[in-house]
């Protein structure tokens, strides 16, 4: 059952992933580069937050640093009270690109994680079967990626990501690279998804209006060095059909976080 | 799901103008270069008789056709060794060239240390060496052997490292993220995605073991194609070098052409 009801966000509630004062600065030929600066956010359980922003804010960057694959430079991001060190197995990732194995079928694709980590894929292919038909792939199991369209491919990475039941999902502008029509089906299997197994979601993206339609939180972040310029809580009700993008609420929530956006800039003197 | 089924229906059936098209280019692909190399033939047939070279120096195509026809005994009987010292050679250096060039990556001590090595030994003009080869292996089969793998193990070794590296961005931080270990990195990803690359080097490593192989048989050998250039020529009988060269070049492009089959193969199999 899925209570349509706004992530409260207090004090009350302890944070699943809390970032603390984090800045990274990459070093390009010599050159100090900061990607993204003293970021403070904290994330409850269940929640779906979209860090928001135009390309090249290091949004990318600070999801790669929840997942462990980049180093802060400076503060800390704890998953569950625990300290990132390295990459953990509970945490699920999609990138832009599907990163499909060419050679392997669907179902083989969605149980590479346990595969390349030498795990007993036997056990798990109940699961994957489950899960392709979830998002809407039943027999398509044994088609290679080849076979597939754009967003099958980003479908059967989505299933890939949730194989093995991870507390975080990270999203990296995973249906950007798809049209828009395709896009807005994608959106929805993400929801029809989030809804039932309600995982903690990361997700970036550049598009406002996706934003808004799947977050509970959206971080607006400026251009670089990325910093936080709002953190706009999405009151729509869920669960949310793609007709509400058409509702006047949604247009609202849409131009203020414009407006928004275009004071933090304006504010920044740029 | 059914959205897929009616995409699937939606494509327009294939129209006979596209069908005939495609029949035409397929025609013109493989028609053009025969006629091109049929006129080639005809107009050394025509200069060699207008002009009337003596044949030793020049035959023409129908006398080269009449010496395979002729000498098909001994051709055949050259053709053994040769199409043997080859494959064996070829495939001598890619069991040894790809299991190199994936120690190398798995270990990059191994690499740092070696690669480079091997990168300056691969300048070396490899014919110079041959005469050494017989000074080491002896006037046998050995020594024809061992240049056959000499030669034709770099291009395994380069291509196959290549691949191993060929490895895309967002697949390596997937594994990353998965914390899997190096060595299950390179059996279910590295190893696969390096397949191409392996069979386009073994393409080039064939062709090589078979030059490898006639210089070997230039320089000693009482058998082969090679025996039989350098044999014919010693005797003047042009026609005879020529139809050896001739049965040389079916031999490489059979050879080739069962990489090339395995080739698509794997990659149909690969890319479903």
């Amino acid at each position: 059952m899925v209570v349509a009801m706004p992530v409260v966000r207090s004090g009350t509630a302890p944070a699943f992933v809390t970032i603390r004062d984090v800045s990274k600065t990459f070093d390009v030929d010599g050159d100090v580069v900061d990607a993204v600066e003293r970021i403070d956010l904290d994330i409850a359980p269940g929640e779906f937050v979209t860090l928001l922003g135009p390309s090249g804010c290091g949004k990318s960057t600070l999801l790669m640093m929840v997942a462990g694959l980049e180093t802060p430079s400076r503060g800390t991001i704890a998953i569950g009270g625990t300290p990132i060190q390295a990459p953990r197995p509970d945490i699920g990732i999609m990138f832009q690109d599907p990163t499909l194995l060419p050679w392997k079928s669907a179902i083989d694709n969605v149980l590479f994680p346990f595969q390349v980590t030498g795990r007993r894929t036997r056990d798990h292919r109940d699961r994957a079967t489950g899960l392709l038909q979830r998002v809407g792939l039943a027999g398509f199991e044994a088609k290679r990626p080849s076979q597939l369209s754009g967003g099958m491919r980003q479908r059967v990475a989505l299933c890939r990501a949730l194989i093995g039941d991870p507390d975080l999902l990270l999203m990296d502008e995973p249906f950007s690279a798809l049209d828009a029509i395709t896009r807005d089906e994608m959106n929805v299997i993400l929801m029809d998804m989030w809804q039932q197994f309600r995982k903690t979601v990361i997700f970036v993206t550049h598009s406002l209006r996706e934003a808004v339609f799947l977050s509970d939180r959206v971080v607006v972040m400026s251009r670089r060095p990325g910093r936080i310029l709002a953190d706009v809580t999405i009151t729509l009700p869920r669960p949310r059909a793609p007709s509400i993008g058409e509702t006047p609420r949604f247009n609202e929530i849409c131009a203020v976080l414009r407006q928004k956006i275009s004071d933090a800039h304006a504010g920044a003197g740029e | 799901m059914s959205r897929a089924v009616t995409a699937v229906a939606e494509v327009p059936p294939v129209s006979l103008v596209a069908l005939s098209d495609r029949h035409i280019t397929t025609a013109r692909r493989a028609g053009l270069p025969i006629l091109v190399a049929l006129v080639l033939f005809a107009a050394w047939e025509a200069i060699v008789r207008l002009l009337d070279i003596p044949r030793v120096i020049v035959p023409t195509p129908v006398e080269v056709v009449g010496a395979i026809v002729r000498h098909h005994a001994v051709l055949l009987e050259n053709t053994g060794p040769t199409i043997l010292t080859a494959t064996a050679g070829f495939v001598i250096a890619t069991a040894v060239a790809a299991p190199l060039a994936a120690a190398m990556t798995s270990f990059r001590l191994l690499r740092d240390a070696v690669y480079p090595c091997l990168i300056a030994f691969q300048i070396i003009p490899k014919i110079a060496l041959a005469p050494i080869f017989i000074l080491w292996f002896g006037l046998g089969v050995e020594s024809r052997l061992a240049f056959a793998v000499f030669i034709s193990f770099f291009p395994v070794l380069v291509a196959t490292g290549t691949g191993l590296e060929a490895m895309e961005r967002s697949t390596a931080m997937l594994c990353r993220s998965l914390n899997a270990s190096k060595l299950r990195i390179l059996v279910h990803v590295r190893l696969p995605t390096s397949l191409p690359f392996l069979l386009s080097g073994m393409k080039v490593a064939m062709t090589m073991a078979v030059i490898g192989t006639v210089i070997g048989e230039f320089i000693s050998s009482k058998a082969g194609l090679g025996f039989l250039i350098l044999n014919a020529a010693s005797r003047a009988e042009t026609d005879l070098i020529l139809a050896s060269i001739v049965v040389l070049c079916a031999c490489g492009l059979a050879l080739y052409g069962v990489i090339e089959a395995a080739d698509r193969m794997l990659m149909k199999w690969m890319n479903g």
